[in-house]
């Protein structure tokens, strides 16, 4: 349902001035600690069943640390169910909920609850921030061809609400203040958004019929968009954020059968394809399989995916009604570290 | 026993030549004219068969997840009160539960299962539980047991008129006015039902409230029997059933959704019987329909509809007093169709063969066998044995084995991009051993039993869609318990009801408990009348239930324990009034994962009798 998008991990990669800010921030006292060397791994919760739904913390100790939200924030509002992205800016985290049509904000480091924004969501998806606005996808009704999809901007001064409709709006990025929509949804929409928050205009990058954007990523003033066809092609497109025309095509399909979730680190993109793991050079054009790992899962293999420095790693969400499980692999796909963190972990966030 | 006095009033009023008729004719007229589920009393002997009475009935809520809570060893697992409820009966699933109506099985064809808050309980006035699997009998989906709704006919000459009121906290408002006439050779009754609620109770210890669980429903039914001759019976059962829930949000800022039930059931039935034979052509056409409004500010709705034909026709041969063969052909047609489902039709004939022999008077044995034909699915043989043993006039065991399926529902074969043609029945063999106690004022029994379910079909995620197969391999086992106790001393009457049920229900892939089947559930309660005063008192236990299939005891949902008590006072034949107060220590309980239900709250009850 949700893929994650690496996008997060690499602004934090690169902000290296939050590794100052977190001892700032620990003027909050907490007995658990804070949460500010270590990543977040988000679990959307079982369908159906509230109150199931949480964020794991893994520290620099790797060790691992179930439900913290609930941890530090005993009487706080409910994040609700189907969390489906966290976003973020210098201070806070802000937490998607899908079914609760929410996104609450705590703090970064500490996770201590600070509000909830509830006006102007319909089935939220991704969010992303730019010059004080939060920009939050929304699929509305879920039905194809009606229309309804939208985005919900935030005014991170005071949470109020506006909204705007754009069709298919799913995962977005942000990068050197413009904001970045994939426009794609289980095989609707062959399109990249491009905001310009200042001016509000937009720019729409038609990539062709069928080609449904299924991730994006951006290094050196370049946007990468994987998509998906169902003649059973698949792409990598480049996109120059400077004149926000494509500028290369490489094709996947002859290596792999449907690849997801593009991340890049290290000058080198990553993607998965079932559950084995492909690395390719930045300006390379054929895709090597890094690893592949055995899940039990029929359906929940590879449900969330991310490459932070030398480490990859992979989440599977099992039979979705049960504890999922989180691996650390090494780049050259030994196994380091396996974690039961909760139910359907769905995407992995670094707070460094 | 109320039957026994319908039967007697009956033979008074229309037949008295036959008043001296033997036993066993009189049986096979209890049978033909009581009611149209004769198996449930001709072909249970060996299985336990909880008949909850009219004034069980009348102490609870109308919803049949309230009476069957209190009162059986079943588990419901309640989407916030009146929303959603979903039964566990003896481990297994909602699917696995059969709800029968006259005789008919009204499981949703479209998922398999009954909400069994979308029937009313004031709509029946007989209300029975048979633990165990009744595949044979009753086809599909009678693997835990099965729940027997019956309208039964009153025979005494007149003309007599109830209506039934209520309300309560949550501006629940309940209404019931039954109508009920006999003359020479008819019988009629006719019952409507309305209830309606806001259902925003307040949660107990906490600042929120139940949001957008408001609800209404109306129900209709209208039973008429008719002596054409003799030998000759004619009846027509027909029951309507119109509601609407907003279903209960669980965080304030959900998108509000709504959901609409319409079902419609039917029954035609002929009987003729003579004195070895009884004959029974029975015609039957059941509609369901429902619509989700996946927003309750709009108007675009997705639905499902299935409408049914069931001819049957059963033929019962006594060639002596001990002896009851009943041979049973069954033909059924299912045309569904909804948003999601292009239109199928399905088509079903079964055949049965049921025997039954009381050898000696201290030993009987029953025979079941059922094979199904149909296209859609292999369809497996299916057959019982139960033997009974009256070791003394006190003390009886019963023995009881049976293979027991659920067919793939309409939603698992046929629905679009998800729907899987290649689906077997899950199927199920059981066994059981029952201890059964009669003494003066006490009955007691208790049955262990055994039932191993394979091909279990499960819906799963696969990439964008959800798709069922069949993956699970369940086995359950335990321990049920009934106690009935009834004793009156002068003018004191008193009585004591009890259930307990201790239950393993056990993925054997992963050796955990199923969700939201708790070990331990028990309910108990005493009641008490004096003259014209009443009074009752309920109580129900339900233990710890796992939400995950790894049995996370972080997600568990606590026990809990509840009571009720209630009181009714009769002015005078015509005028009964009364009060019930629920959950008087107000608890604090959950029937879902963060479903909450109401604390406290009470309800005044009006009843007129003409």
């Amino acid at each position: 349902m949700k893929q994650i998008h690496k996008f997060f991990a690499i602004a934090f990669a690169s902000a290296a001035l939050f590794s100052s800010c977190s001892e700032d921030s620990d003027d909050i006292d907490i007995a658990t600690g804070d949460y500010d060397n270590g990543y977040l791994v988000l679990n959307e919760g079982q369908f159906g069943s509230a109150g199931t739904a949480g964020i794991s913390f893994v520290g620099e100790d790797k060790v691992l640390e179930n439900d913290v939200y609930t941890t530090v924030n005993p009487t706080a509002a409910d994040l609700g169910n189907a969390l489906q992205n966290i976003f973020f800016d210098d201070d806070n985290a802000y937490i998607i909920s899908g079914t609760a049509n929410q996104v609450t904000v705590v703090d970064r480091y500490t996770l201590t609850y600070k509000a909830t924004i509830s006006t102007n969501f319909d089935n939220p998806r991704y969010g992303a921030i730019a010059d004080g606005k939060a920009y939050v996808t929304n699929s509305a009704g879920y039905t194809l061809g009606a229309e309804d999809d939208f985005v919900t901007v935030i005014d991170l001064s005071d949470y109020s609400t506006t909204t705007f409709a754009m069709e298919n709006a799913n995962k977005v990025i942000e990068e050197d203040d413009m904001i970045y929509f994939a426009n794609g949804y289980y095989g609707s929409g062959n399109e990249v958004t491009v905001l310009n928050p200042s001016t509000g205009t937009t720019t729409v990058i038609d990539l062709g019929t069928g080609n449904t954007p299924n991730s994006i990523a951006e290094e050196d003033d370049a946007l990468y968009v994987l998509t998906s066809n169902y003649d059973g092609t698949s792409y990598i497109y480049e996109i120059s954020t400077s004149s926000n025309t494509i500028t290369d095509t490489i094709e996947l399909s002859s290596y792999v059968s449907s690849p997801q979730q593009l991340t890049i680190e290290n000058d080198t993109f990553y993607f998965t394809d079932s559950t084995s793991v492909y690395a390719m050079d930045l300006n390379g054009t054929t895709p090597s399989e890094v690893l592949t790992y055995t899940s039990t899962s029929d359906y929940g293999a590879m449900y969330g995916f991310a490459v932070e420095d030398d480490t990859i790693y992979i989440a599977d969400a099992g039979d979705f009604a049960s504890a999922g499980t989180t691996y650390e692999y090494s780049l050259t796909g030994t196994l380091l570290n396996t974690y039961t963190v909760g139910i359907a972990p769905n995407g992995f966030y670094f707070n460094d | 026993m109320k039957e026994k006095l319908i039967v007697q009033l009956l033979f008074a009023t229309c037949f008295p030549a036959i008043l001296v008729a033997q036993t066993d004719s009189i049986q096979k007229l209890e049978e033909v004219y009581i009611t149209a589920d004769a198996q449930l009393k001709a072909f249970s002997n060996s299985q336990t068969v909880l008949v909850l009475t009219d004034s069980v009935i009348s102490k609870n809520q109308p919803s049949l997840t309230a009476l069957l809570n209190y009162n059986t060893p079943i588990f419901f697992k309640e989407n916030g009160l009146g929303m959603v409820s979903s039964p566990a009966f003896r481990g297994t699933t909602a699917q696995q539960t059969a709800v029968v109506w006259n005789g008919i099985n009204i499981n949703s064809q479209l998922n398999g299962q009954t909400d069994f808050n979308t029937l009313n309980t004031s709509d029946f006035n007989a209300i029975s539980v048979r633990s165990g699997g009744g595949s044979v009998i009753y086809g599909s989906g009678a693997i835990g047991g099965s729940i027997h709704l019956n309208n039964v006919f009153n025979y005494t000459e007149g003309f007599t008129n109830t209506i039934k009121s209520s309300y309560g906290s949550f501006n629940t408002l309940q209404l019931n006015y039954n109508g009920n006439i006999t003359v020479n050779n008819l019988s009629a009754n006719i019952g409507i039902s309305r209830n309606s609620s806001d259902n925003d109770y307040d949660y107990v210890d906490s600042d929120d409230s139940n949001q957008n669980g408001d609800f209404y429903n109306t129900s209709l039914n209208a039973n008429i029997s008719y002596r054409l001759n003799q030998n000759n019976l004619l009846k027509f059962y027909s029951y309507i059933y119109d509601g609407e829930r907003h279903f209960s949000l669980i965080n304030a800022n959900e998108t509000p959704t709504k959901y609409k039930d319409f079902n419609t059931r039917h029954l035609l039935e002929w009987d003729a019987f003579y004195s070895k034979i009884t004959s029974k052509f029975k015609l039957a056409y059941i509609t369901e329909e429902y619509k989700y409004f996946s927003n309750t500010a709009s108007d675009i709705y997705s639905y499902g509809q299935v409408n049914s034909i069931i001819a049957k026709y059963d033929f019962t041969y006594n060639p002596s007093e001990d002896i009851t063969i009943n041979a049973i052909a069954d033909a059924t047609q299912n045309k569904g169709e909804g948003s999601s489902i292009v239109q199928e039709e399905r088509n079903i004939a079964s055949f049965n063969l049921l025997f039954k022999q009381q050898l000696t008077p201290w030993f009987l044995y029953e025979l079941g066998l059922r094979q199904e034909i149909t296209n859609n699915y292999n369809s497996p043989f299916l057959y019982n044995l139960g033997l009974q043993f009256q070791v003394s006039s006190l003390y009886s065991i019963t023995v009881n084995g049976s293979k027991n399926f659920r067919i793939p529902t309409f939603n698992d074969l046929y629905w679009e991009d998800s729907g899987n043609p290649d689906l077997k029945p899950e199927s199920s063999y059981q066994a059981e051993i029952g201890n059964h106690l009669a003494l003066k004022h006490t009955k007691l029994s208790v049955t262990a039993y055994y039932n191993d379910i394979t091909d279990m079909i499960r819906w799963l995620p696969n990439g964008s869609i959800w798709q069922p197969s069949n993956t699970d391999h369940v086995i359950t086992y335990g321990l049920e318990g009934v106690l009935n106790y009834s004793r009156t001393v002068n003018d004191h009457t008193f009585s004591f009801n009890s259930t307990y049920a201790y239950t393993i229900s056990e993925n054997q892939e992963t050796k955990k408990q199923l969700t939201y089947v708790p070990y331990h559930k028990a309910t108990a309660s005493l009641g008490y009348s004096f003259k014209n005063l009443s009074a009752f008192y309920q109580w129900l236990y339900v233990g710890k239930v796992f939400t995950t299939t790894d049995n996370l005891s972080r997600y568990s949902i606590d026990d809990y324990h509840l009571s009720n008590i209630g009181i009714d006072y009769n002015f005078n034949t015509t005028f009964t009034l009364g009060g019930k107060l629920n959950n008087i220590w107000n608890t604090n309980y959950k029937s879902g994962s963060n479903r909450y239900m109401p604390g406290r709250n009470f309800s005044i009850n009006l009843n007129i009798n003409i």
